[in-house]
């Protein structure tokens, strides 16, 4: 019965994830009973909404066998454009969020035309366009008459508030904003076409185009979707704060491909799943919320995650290694023969 | 301190190019799966590339920390991704294989005299990821565009050739 139940189940490194995430609620929580308040919970999800977002979309460009280090600062671009044109423009808000929305498509096309139609390395292009992207930034805010460490601010009422919306009094808006996000990046991953095409590129480039694919149209594609999610995430934290400035998601691009690899997502590519990269961004999230709670200093909260990232990394690794599997194979069947005898 | 770097410099480009084992670093970068063939020792001089890497790191700790005399646990953040477009504006193949050290420099001097040179000739300093930014991607782009011309020039030249031998065999009577 149990054997059956066994086979059935498939592991899949989602459920350990889910897993993972119980266990340091549970760990948490019993360390300090205020964590486990539903408000400070999902209160905690507004410091790294923005990791989440991008990791999703992220996880499209790295399945292509691509990385992306450039979606920090289009984070930054976004949320400058949006104070520049707002204040010294004086455009409508929403109509501010659309065109840095897409100002960040284009800056998420512009490196993907690079790295598609001259195969470059993705890693020295997107290097190059964090680079480019975080000085442009800076350009911009140079634009507005406000210094750029300042920042501008002063938004109005309805955009400020629609992230410190509580739905039911607990779940902010934010994490619908995540969870829709996600379904999308799902249902466009797996469920269609477009999807299996992304797979197959990362897969054998080679075959994808013998196959008919434009392989260059989808990788210039995965980067636009980056960039997208960036200029969401970008929206979000500059409504959330209230205040637009140039280096907003400097420090994010790191945990962000911590978040992909540690979701299952191979960086060689052709592997991956957007739930996974979901759920490891909130892992790495609530991990650091719930250290820095339990009096953990700030400067102490990589240790873990570069802990976690760098075992999980060489576990998958060997796990897939024909050798060592095999070797632990034969071991346990040396070990049931010895037994049976 | 000038010269302590020329000379790190220095020590490790004979190292690479002069002996032995420095030549390995080459060889694995090129083709692992032919050194692993040649027996050279691919993951010990894997193991070895980061440890030398570490070792510089560290020098340039002390140099960092004797320059300022301020520490942070978090100094040096971010210097990682500047070190690696100092390689790549310096030649170096992130594929592996290609590339030396005196590029390597060249691209950090490079690198690190972007702003000060951008001060001289009048522009704001605000302007300075930009221009690296697009000095790099250029540069990049540029040297891809180049390889690929040249290894379709190859190419054709090789065909051209391998079409020469055949016509002449031919006309010679023979059997190709």
């Amino acid at each position: 019965m149990m054997k059956k139940f066994c086979s059935k189940f498939e592991f899949r490194w989602e459920y350990f994830l889910i897993l993972f995430i119980l266990l340091e609620v549970l760990v948490f929580g019993m360390m300090n009973s205020k964590f486990l308040m539903p408000r400070v919970l999902f209160g905690s999800f507004n410091d790294f909404i923005s990791i989440c977002i991008i990791a999703v979309f992220m996880c499209f460009v790295f399945i292509t066998g691509g990385i992306d280090l450039q979606a920090g600062s289009i984070v930054g671009l976004t949320s400058i454009i949006i104070g520049v044109l707002w204040k010294s423009f004086e455009v409508n808000i929403i109509v501010a969020c659309l065109i840095a929305l897409v100002v960040a498509c284009l800056c998420g096309a512009l490196s993907g035309f690079f790295i598609a139609y001259t195969d470059v390395q993705p890693m020295v292009i997107t290097l190059g366009g964090s680079f480019l992207y975080s000085g442009l930034a800076i350009a911009v805010s140079n634009m507005s008459n406000t210094a750029a460490y300042l920042g501008i601010s002063g938004f109005p009422e309805y955009f400020t508030s629609f992230t410190k919306l509580r739905f039911f009094g607990v779940l902010p808006a934010q994490v619908l904003i995540f969870i829709a996000l996600t379904a999308v990046a799902y249902v466009i991953l797996h469920r269609t076409k477009y999807g299996r095409m992304v797979f197959l590129c990362g897969i054998n480039r080679r075959a994808a185009e013998f196959s008919g694919i434009n392989t260059k149209r989808i990788i210039l594609s995965t980067y636009v979707f980056s960039g997208m999610a960036a200029a969401f995430a970008g929206i979000i934290m500059t409504s959330y704060l209230g205040s637009s400035k140039s280096d907003f998601g400097s420090d994010l691009t790191m945990p962000i491909i911590t978040a992909v690899v540690l979701g299952g997502t191979s960086i060689l590519g052709g592997k991956g799943t957007v739930v996974g990269s979901a759920l490891a961004a909130v892992v790495i999230g609530i991990m650091r919320f719930g250290l820095s709670m339990n009096g953990v200093s700030n400067q102490y909260l990589d240790i873990p995650v570069g802990i976690m990232l760098v075992v999980v990394v060489a576990a998958s690794t060997f796990s897939q290694n024909e050798k060592i599997s095999a070797f632990f194979q034969r071991h346990l069947r040396l070990k049931q023969k010895a037994a049976s005898k | 301190m000038y010269i302590g770097t020329i000379l790190v410099m220095l020590a490790v480009y004979l190292f690479v190019t002069k002996t032995k084992h420095g030549k390995y670093f080459h060889t694995v970068g090129d083709n692992a799966e032919g050194a692993t063939h040649l027996g050279i020792p691919v993951n010990k001089t894997r193991l070895i590339s980061f440890v030398i890497c570490a070792v510089c790191a560290s020098l340039a700790a002390v140099v960092f920390v004797s320059r300022i005399g301020f520490v942070t646990p978090t100094s040096g953040n971010g210097y990682e991704m500047k070190a690696i477009a100092a390689c790549v504006i310096g030649g170096i193949s992130l594929s592996g294989g290609i590339g030396n050290v005196i590029g390597a420099t060249f691209g950090a001097l490079i690198m690190a005299s972007i702003s000060r040179i951008l001060v001289f000739l009048g522009f704001s300093s605000n302007y300075d990821n930009t221009i690296t930014g697009i000095l790099l991607i250029t540069i990049v782009v540029f040297d891809a565009i180049m390889q690929h011309r040249n290894a379709e020039r190859a190419r054709r030249e090789r065909l051209a050739a391998r079409t020469e031998e055949v016509v002449e065999s031919k006309m010679a009577g023979g059997n190709i």
